[in-house]
């Protein structure tokens, strides 16, 4: 499904060259749940991105689905990350001139009733009906980041790709986020999801941890943590 | 979603923005609208105050001498009367010229004093000028009488007047103009040539300015030209007067919306841009997001031309109307003689939102690399 080599992205910036991933190397199989946890700066979200085929690496290979994003040529690299990848976002990341409802379908890359018929099931099955037409700006927050999750659910994508998406929730709130990721994964979808700390591993068919842009070995004991 | 709901909704959710680019794309179209209905009025003006005082140019044998013409009035020479029809074939004379009228002119003696007859011919027309000759044609056997000269006769319209052995029959008495034109009797060219002597004779050419040239044109100079060629026996003279500033009047219009026009546009093309760079800065994490939902480069840019060309509509509706208002208030008492051809003009309105929403896009081309240029992670990483 997924397989990273030695995955290198640096940055430059005023102080000189910043390194975002230093090396990183794994493989993922369908229908996993991988959680990576690390501190703030690990490289979280520059793994993420350059997972998504949003941000090409400095050197290293990926390959997912059988296909190297960055080999595409920019529209194919397009079209690829919107039929197979959906984005959840720590920030949520909506269209504030959207309802909740065409938030959800912004998502698609193309109108389809079926996918409509999907939007709503999933508004409901969310607890969004009473906010179906709101903006965004209305919004609590449990509210949008569960907008947020039904747009990358709706398409049914092969891999979903979560940057610390209970950041701003409550636990009651980042339990349900995960819950719907985790019934994604029973579903056959694959999850990443990245997050500071280890709440979302009790739901994680692996774990691993980021330092320094570094996978470094599990401290002992981290999964009772 | 299609683009264009999406960006309805957007223009209705960042209204603020979207009227102050409005505005700039309405006020440059009114401003351009109101100027091309004035310089076309002050074209207007110029040619009305040009018929109603008369011909402004006067071509004469060559053998005439000015400073006799100019305190005489008259030109003491004749030349040949196909000498209009020989100008009007050469090349080069209608270009600026559009009536040119033959006559003979000389000082009679009618009830004891001097009086003036003047036999006018028909004008010959430019190829491309239906309307009527600016002056009037006198049938043979007529006469139009000045004020003055028809009350020292003690004559009406209707009556008969013997003028140097001829019968004429008066067909109408002038309204009095304060000019010379108050002691004259205009006949028929063939009249005046009987009543003289002087068949197949005129004493000179007058001509009237088509207007039709711009202002860095010569028009002076290009009849000469073609004087030269065509007519190496004679000159031509150019009376100053109203129609002389007014023509100015019409040149320095031209050249100062020559100056404007460009101007107008470069401030409404800069606000627009502007607007357009804050409206995509503002939007930089709604771009980053649709790339990560899988949209291309040519749909980031439609977000923001589409946008633009949207606005370009808007503001060139409001700026033809809001144009128009300004023309048809003010152009009136600037240009009192021809006030009744203000109207609205709704083919400028076509123009307009043919031309605006172009013009916002161009303007808003910059702002639309920038969101395409725009490296989503920058955004999407947000901790
Ligand atoms: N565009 C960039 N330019 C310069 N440096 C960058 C850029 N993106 C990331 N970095 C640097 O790379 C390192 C990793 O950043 P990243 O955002 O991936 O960390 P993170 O693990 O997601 O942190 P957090 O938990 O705070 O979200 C940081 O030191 C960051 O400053
Ligand atoms: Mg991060």
């Amino acid at each position: 499904m997924l397989t990273c080599h030695t995955l290198v992205k640096t940055f430059a910036a005023r102080s000189g060259k910043i390194v975002g991933l230093d090396g990183v190397s794994f493989e993922l199989g369908r229908g996993e749940f991988l959680v990576i946890h690390g501190p703030s700066g690990s490289g979280k979200s520059t793994l993420l991105l350059t997972l998504g085929g949003m941000l090409r690496p400095s050197s290293g290979s990926l390959t997912l689905l059988g296909r190297d994003p960055y080999a595409l040529s920019p529209s194919d690299r397009t079209r690829f990350r919107a039929e197979s990848i959906g984005f959840v976002f720590q920030l949520f990341h909506l269209v504030p001139y959207l309802d909740v409802r065409q938030n959800i379908l912004a998502g698609l890359p193309k109108k389809d009733p079926a996918e409509a018929e999907r939007a709503d099931a999933l508004i409901s099955e969310l607890g969004l009906e009473s906010r179906a037409t709101e903006f965004p700006g209305t919004l609590s927050a449990g509210e949008r980041q569960r907008v947020a999750l039904a747009r990358a659910l709706v398409k049914r994508p092969a891999l979903i790709l979560a940057d610390e998406p209970t950041g701003n929730l409550d636990p009651e709130n980042a339990a349900r986020v995960f819950q719907r990721l985790a019934a994604y994964r029973q579903a056959g979808g694959t999850v990443i999801v990245v997050t500071h700390g280890l709440d979302a591993a009790p739901h994680a068919s692996r774990v691993l941890r980021l330092e320094s842009g570094r996978i470094v070995p599990q401290p002992p004991a981290a999964h009772l943590l | 979603m299609n683009l264009l709901p999406l960006l309805y909704r957007e223009l209705w959710h960042r209204r603020v923005n979207a009227a102050l680019a409005v505005v700039a794309i309405a006020g440059t179209v009114a401003l351009l609208v109101a100027i091309r209905m004035l310089t076309g009025a002050a074209e207007r003006e110029t040619r009305r105050v040009m018929r109603d005082i008369g011909f402004n140019l006067r071509i004469l044998p060559r053998d005439v001498d000015p400073d006799r013409f100019l305190t005489e009035g008259r030109s003491d020479k004749t030349m040949p009367a196909d000498a209009v029809n020989r100008l009007a074939a050469a090349a080069g004379a209608f270009v600026s010229f559009n009536h040119l009228t033959p006559s003979l002119e000389r000082l009679v003696q009618m009830g004891g004093r001097d009086a003036i007859l003047t036999g006018l011919g028909s004008s010959v027309v430019g190829p491309g000028e239906k309307k009527q000759p600016m002056g009037f044609s006198i049938p043979e056997g007529k006469a139009f009488l000045g004020s003055t000269l028809a009350l020292r006769l003690g004559v009406k319209a209707g009556s008969s007047i013997e003028v140097l052995g001829r019968s004429l029959e008066v067909e109408r008495v002038l309204v009095e103009s304060g000019s010379d034109d108050d002691v004259r009797l205009f006949t028929a060219l063939v009249d005046a040539q009987k009543m003289l002597g002087l068949p197949g004779r005129i004493s000179e050419i007058k001509a009237i300015d088509c207007l039709c040239l711009t202002a860095d044109q010569d028009a002076l100079g290009l009849l000469r030209k073609a004087l030269s060629q065509a007519l190496p026996e004679a000159q031509v003279l150019q009376l100053r007067g109203m129609a002389d500033a007014r023509a100015r009047q019409r040149q320095a219009a031209e050249r100062y919306s020559a100056f404007a026009v460009p101007l107008v546009l470069l401030i409404g093309a800069g606000w627009v841009g502007i607007l357009a760079v804050l409206n995509v800065r503002e939007r930089r994490s709604e771009i980053g997001l649709w790339r990560a939902l899988g949209r291309g480069s040519f749909w980031i840019a439609g977000l923001v031309l589409g946008r633009a060309a949207l606005l370009g509509g808007a503001g060139a509706a409001l700026g033809y109307f809001l144009g128009t208002r300004l023309a048809l208030s003010q152009g009136p008492q600037l240009y009192p003689m021809t006030a009744g051809g203000f109207v609205a003009d709704p083919a400028l309105l076509g123009w307009a939102l043919l031309l605006a929403p172009g013009f916002a896009a161009l303007a808003s081309f910059l702002p639309a690399m920038l969101a395409v240029a725009h490296d989503p992670a920058e955004t999407l990483r947000a901790d």
